[in-house]
């Protein structure tokens, strides 16, 4: 497989729209800002070698999350999928077979990203394997990327409170909101989309919080903890 | 685009959505939006602009607040702010959240139309209500259900068959079959009379009349005629009222478009009514009347199943009470005597607005035409003799005696009409006197059923009430010390001082409220003795009310008439006697929660009312 160039231009007509649709500025209070919460499921959690096998979008405008406007698609895996994964998400290689191959089937998520902040819980995974898959469209990851799990942390040292759970799962129901469909992308998308609403009206009762300092967690984080 | 199954799933678990098709939850699933409120955050404000959401609480519990005062928690899977949105009026309360809340939004446009159609909070509430609306679609029953709403227009069915007078009988009966009509219309030139089969078998067959004389000997005319935008239901009770059962309807300008038929406009099992009024009619003995009048309550239980709604069954209920009193009096009469004094037999209360139901009292009042002061015993005594004859068969009949006496066996309630009158113009004067305003509301709504009805009648001396502000300040005042209960709270109704009781009145809490209010209102308009529909809408007309307010309370009237009837033809099935008393663990949540909203609704009109007075003493 020839490896991808980072240079390469972006093609697909998904591909043009997002690099040439700009997000939000910085500074826009978070509920003016349009996001879009992105769950992948994966092979396993190592982005050399693992690969995307279901993605989901859920779009929040206006401090909503539009629940009737998402998007869930699979991606064929060039390899059969390890069993350990499968015991996570249930879906198994054969369940794969009809879907289109990643280059293909990721192009309504960057046409469902486009213009959109992006969301998740737990930034590290997305970041790479979103990385890598829109390099192969020629496309580099916009930032800022909001992450759950750290503004669930700046929430509960900002409320002067224990640590609050990473799992996704675990910090929806310390803030009493409802967990769907675990390890089903849509599910942990809607999951984490609640999430980010909860998350961002309880530290706005602090200060007012824009599209970047939310961004901006982790950094909050250490000099809180500094 | 995808809707969440998860969310589907959870609103199914929840009335009104548990009995919607999944293609119709689908489309709910793909126009919701998930909004999260912090704990304190008002999501909307009392008396704002109608809402144009539906809300549905995912996780938390919102408050229900009105003017300061929490009235209600709702949970998850409660839903708010539907009356707003499908009624189109001001949010009648404050919806907070209570703890940070989730909740689900649906636009109202999607969410009316699947919760509702194209209907009102009425409509919706009704099916709701009614908990068993699915056993009762079906193609006739709903067509038959809605001729009833319609102008009666749309019940014709074909252009009429018209005659001149001068036709033979033969010819006409030709006429008539050849048509397939059942009917025929007389053309006279300026008016039309009308000659129907049954008018042929009984006056053309049994009296042996020829078939060469003119049709006209046999016809009615000039014949009553409706025009065509009249409702279907408004149609039937005339029908039933005057005891026919064709009715040519008329264009404005009175071209003749068509004949409608009972049938026409409701389902075979609703024409026991006619039937049962037929048998009414027909009793010779007090025995017989008795007999006849056993049928009213499986009456009352046909129609209800057949769809027709509660003020509709009042109606006929009513048409029904008033057709056994003068069956009543006609037996009593034969029996005693002539009576001394020409004399009118008045129904009063609920009977008397025509809104009486199963579990209603018939309560009466005489009036006697004489000198003032006539008062000879001799009088005195016929007509407590009559007026306790009458009571007593009309208990055999199945209605209860007035618990609170107000009732013409009360040698109160059996006066002349001079000293009715008389009494009625002092309370206008001095509405401070003892009893004023009891008597002022019981007079008000009262009837003549039996006797001369043409003579002045004493509920119209209020028609001038309007130029006595004492008095109807103080009829406002005495209205609006009836209140609703202010809310639920775990399974108990709290009423104004705090008090829980698991056990509803409808009756006190609900209707009174409202015909008091009217009954007020309506004075104020120069309105007397009418239904409390009528009242509410020469109100607003007049300016008394708002027509919001008038529509607010107009709904909630209808939806507790709706609800007491649900309980009263239970209780009827399960062969109980009826009553205005309900468990709240009977109701559905929804149907609580609509009962909620209804007593919200009436407090603040009540309160607007009550603030209207101290700006204009």
């Amino acid at each position: 497989m020839r490896r991808p160039s980072l240079l390469r231009t972006p093609t697909s007509p998904a591909a043009k729209l997002y690099a040439g649709t700009p997000v939000e500025a910085v500074k826009t209070p978070w509920r003016k800002a349009h996001y879009c919460v992105v769950d992948l499921e994966l092979s396993g959690l190592d982005p050399r070698n693992d690969e995307i096998i279901s993605f989901a979008a859920v779009p929040i405008d206006a401090g909503r999350v539009l629940a009737g406007s998402t998007l869930y698609g699979l991606c064929r895996p060039t390899r059969p999928l390890p069993e350990r994964s499968i015991l996570i998400h249930g879906i198994r290689t054969v369940d794969l077979a009809e879907a289109p191959p990643l280059d293909e089937a990721i192009r309504p998520l960057i046409t469902a990203m486009a213009g959109r902040v992006l969301v998740v819980h737990v930034a590290w995974v997305e970041r790479s394997f979103l990385g890598r898959a829109f390099a192969r469209q020629g496309l580099r990851l916009r930032e800022p990327v909001l992450d759950t799990c750290e503004l669930g942390q700046l929430l509960a040292l900002t409320r002067q409170q224990p640590p609050a759970p990473r799992a996704l799962d675990e910090l929806a129901r310390s803030l009493n909101l409802p967990v769907h469909q675990q390890h089903h992308a849509l599910g942990d998308a809607l999951t984490t989309a609640q999430l980010f609403l909860a998350l961002a009206t309880n530290l706005e009762e602090y200060i007012p919080e824009t599209v970047q300092s939310l961004a901006r967690a982790s950094q909050r984080l250490s000099s809180y903890r500094g | 685009m995808a809707a969440i199954p998860d969310i589907l799933e959870f609103l199914q678990r929840y009335p009104p959505f548990a009995d919607l098709d999944p293609a119709a939850l689908e489309l709910l699933g793909d126009v919701v939006d998930v909004e999260y409120h912090r704990a304190g955050q008002i999501i909307f404000s009392q008396g704002e602009d109608p809402v144009e959401f539906l809300r549905v609480i995912r996780t938390g519990s919102v408050e229900v607040v009105s003017d300061g005062q929490v009235l209600d928690l709702l949970e998850m899977g409660e839903m708010f702010g539907h009356a707003s949105m499908l009624s189109g009026l001001p949010t009648g309360f404050e919806a907070r959240a209570a703890e940070d809340t989730l909740t689900y939004r649906f636009p109202a446009a999607t969410a009316s139309q699947i919760l509702a159609g194209p209907g009102a909070l009425r409509y919706v509430t009704r099916l709701i209500l009614e908990d068993r609306h699915h056993l009762r679609s079906g193609p006739s029953r709903e067509a038959t259900r809605d001729y009833l709403r319609q102008p009666v227009r749309d019940a014709i069915r074909s252009a009429p068959t018209i005659c001149p007078p001068s036709t033979t009988i033969r010819e006409a009966a030709q006429l008539m079959t050849a048509n397939g009509a059942s009917a025929l219309i007389v053309d006279l030139g300026s008016s039309i009379g009308i000659v129907t089969n049954s008018d042929l078998r009984s006056r053309v067959v049994a009296e042996g009349l020829s078939g060469d004389e003119p049709v006209s000997s046999v016809m009615t005319a000039p014949a009553f005629t409706v025009t065509a935008e009249r409702p279907g239901s408004e149609v039937l009770l005339d029908m039933l009222d005057r005891g026919v059962k064709h009715f040519p309807v008329t264009s404005a300008s009175g071209r003749v478009l068509g004949i409608v038929e009972d049938h026409d406009l409701i389902a075979i099992e609703t024409k026991s009514s006619f039937h049962l009024r037929h048998a009414i009619g027909g009793a010779s003995t007090v025995d017989e009347l008795v007999a006849a009048a056993s049928k009213l309550r499986p009456t009352v239980i046909s129609l209800h199943r057949g769809g027709m709604t509660a003020l509709d069954v009042m109606s006929v209920f009513s048409v029904v009470a008033d057709a056994l009193t003068r069956r009543a009096l006609d037996l009593v009469a034969a029996k005693m005597g002539d009576a001394p004094r020409r004399f009118t037999w008045l129904a009063l209360g609920s009977q008397a607005r025509r809104e009486a139901m199963p579990s209603s009292d018939l309560d009466s009042a005489i009036a006697w035409f004489g000198r003032e002061n006539d008062d000879e015993p001799s009088v005195r005594t016929y007509f407590d003799e009559a007026a306790t004859a009458v009571t007593h068969t009309l208990t055999r009949c199945g209605f209860r005696p007035d618990e609170h006496r107000v009732n013409a066996s009360d040698p109160l309630f059996v006066r002349s009409l001079s000293s009715w009158t008389r009494e009625a113009q002092s309370f206008l004067e001095d509405p401070t006197q003892k009893k004023a305003l009891v008597l002022v509301s019981v007079l008000v709504d009262s009837r003549p059923v039996w006797g001369i009805e043409s003579e002045p009648l004493i509920a119209e001396t209020f028609r001038v009430a309007r130029s006595y502000p004492q008095l109807l300040r103080l009829l406002a005042r005495f209205a609006l010390s009836h209140k609703p209960p202010v809310g639920f709270i775990r399974g108990l109704a709290i009423d104004v001082a705090g008090e829980g009781r698991s056990r509803l009145d409808l009756k006190r809490g609900a209707v009174v409220p409202i015909t008091d209010l009217a009954r007020w209102a309506g004075m104020t308009a120069g309105v007397t003795c009418a239904s409390t529909t009528a009242r509410l809408q020469a109100a607003s007309d007049c300016g008394t009310l708002t027509s919001s307010d008038a529509l607010t309370l107009r709904d909630a009237f209808e939806l507790t008439s709706q609800l007491r009837l649900d309980h009263q033809v239970a209780q009827l099935i399960a062969g109980l006697e009826p009553n205005d008393e309900i468990e709240l663990a009977e109701l559905s949540p929804l149907q609580r929660n609509y009962l909620k909203e209804t007593f919200r609704a009436v407090i603040s009109v009540q309160r607007r009312v009550l603030n209207d007075l101290s700006w204009n003493p």
